[in-house]
């Protein structure tokens, strides 16, 4: 399957990819991983040329295959199955180990002993770390699927967001209507400030004329009347002669005498 | 000249802030700025002159006939509405900037199509599990192994010999 280093050598260039692409969103030259055109498709696969039959796709087995005893595969039992029944491998097996002890091709020295004793230490040690040394490398393993599916995701997501971002730079672009009746509304403000400011100039002249003249009237109004006041206070006092003061003072001091007798 | 007279601002500020593409918003900002002094200057004057009380003029001026010369001439003339010289170059540039919008769209949808033919391209490969490794050759002939061309462990391109760094050749220039 997929060489582990043929993925190590692509993924920075992927990642790399990744990131180019998001900052170039809606521009036509966006650097993105693109399959040629020699891809294995889907629709292939599934025309009636296509002989899945007598040449099936390959596909990776995800768990090893059964096995009986931990190290005898389950199909060497099906094989038995047809011809002995189900006890037939057992027996074969059994009969198999006593014909070779027996002619001595299987010789029980201190080598056989120590096989035992290693196949008993190399169980005890499944049991103990198996499972967490399983779990680890699943784990690993679905890490390097993962790259995988993301190179996949990946490319989906930049192009989705890309055809987001042309729409909506669609909508923006087509939003210029509005500039432009902003546009037409500022001529239509500059004229009417323009209008109006001509219309107070009319104003301002005329009521400034009308001003100027009530102002003038007012002034002409004042000094007659403090002149005409001037002139009647001294024709009158140019009418009192000596006689009429003397006249005068007496009659006061009548007036005087004839308040002080009524108090 | 029968010309409309401005009222009311129609622009929402708010729609056309949201329409213009973040590159452009300073743009924009001005463009406002603009707008809000040709506004204030608009509201700087009344819409109408006030009325000038002719009665009293005419009561306490000497020479009433002056009040009604002044009156008559004041009534009968009338203010020019300025002539508007710049609405059919906005309409110019409306139109010319339709017409690249058009443009833009095109290309626009041109450049969906491309990208929507790509995400066909994506979703009727076979899934990336599944490849043998020559199927990913095939796909992907410039990101798989190459056996025509091949690298030295860890297979990374700043460790392969003859790589030349892009970035501190382009730093020796500065």
């Amino acid at each position: 399957m997929l060489s582990r280093f043929a993925l190590n050598s692509s993924l920075p260039r992927v990642t790399c990819i990744r990131t180019c692409a998001v900052a170039n969103t809606g521009d036509s030259g966006v650097e993105r991983l693109i399959p040629a055109p020699t891809y294995p498709s889907k629709k292939a696969e599934q025309s009636p040329e296509r002989d899945t039959k007598n040449f099936p796709r390959v596909k990776r087995p995800d768990e090893p295959g059964k096995c009986r005893l931990f190290f005898i595969p389950e199909e060497y039992f099906q094989f038995f199955y047809p011809k002995t029944g189900v006890t037939g491998p057992y027996v074969f097996g059994a009969g198999l180990m006593t014909y070779l002890f027996s002619k001595e091709i299987m010789v029980c020295e201190h080598e056989y002993y120590a096989g035992l004793t290693f196949a008993l230490v190399i169980y005890m040690g499944i049991k103990l770390a198996g499972p967490e040394l399983q779990t680890a490398i699943n784990n690993g393993v679905k890490e390097e699927d993962d790259k995988y599916r993301n190179l996949k995701s990946n490319a989906v997501e930049v192009l989705e967001e890309s055809i987001k971002d042309e729409k909506h730079a669609q909508w923006q672009a087509q939003g210029q209507k509005l500039l432009f009746d902003a546009k037409r509304e500022n001529v239509a403000v500059q004229l009417e400030a323009a209008f109006r400011e001509r219309q107070m100039a009319v104003y301002r002249a005329v009521k400034n004329r009308l001003d100027y003249k009530l102002e003038m009237d007012n002034v002409t109004r004042r000094f007659q009347h403090h002149h005409m006041v001037n002139w009647i206070v001294s024709q009158v006092r140019k009418s009192i002669t000596p006689e009429l003061e003397k006249k005068s003072i007496n009659q006061s001091i009548q007036d005087l005498k004839n308040l002080a007798a009524r108090v | 000249m029968a010309t409309r007279r401005f009222t009311k601002s129609a622009v929402d500020w708010a729609a056309l802030y949201e329409r213009v593409p973040s590159n452009q918003k300073t743009n924009l900002a001005a463009f406002r700025n603009k707008s809000e002094t040709y506004m204030r200057k608009l509201l700087a004057f009344p819409e109408n002159p006030p009325k000038i009380n002719w009665d009293m003029y005419r009561q306490s001026i000497s020479v009433p006939a002056f009040v009604d010369a002044m009156k008559q001439q004041y009534e009968s003339v009338k203010v020019p509405y300025p002539a508007d010289k710049y609405t059919a170059d906005v309409a110019a540039q409306e139109k010319e900037a339709e017409e690249s919008t058009v443009k833009f769209i095109k290309d626009s949808n041109d450049r969906i199509t491309i990208y929507q033919n790509e995400l066909a391209i994506w979703d009727d490969m076979i899934s990336l599990e599944e490849m043998t490794e020559e199927d990913f050759l095939d796909a992907f002939p410039q990101i798989a192994i190459n056996p025509e061309k091949p690298s030295i462990w860890p297979h990374e391109p700043e460790y392969q010999p003859g790589y030349v760094d892009k970035e501190a050749a382009d730093d020796d220039h500065h």
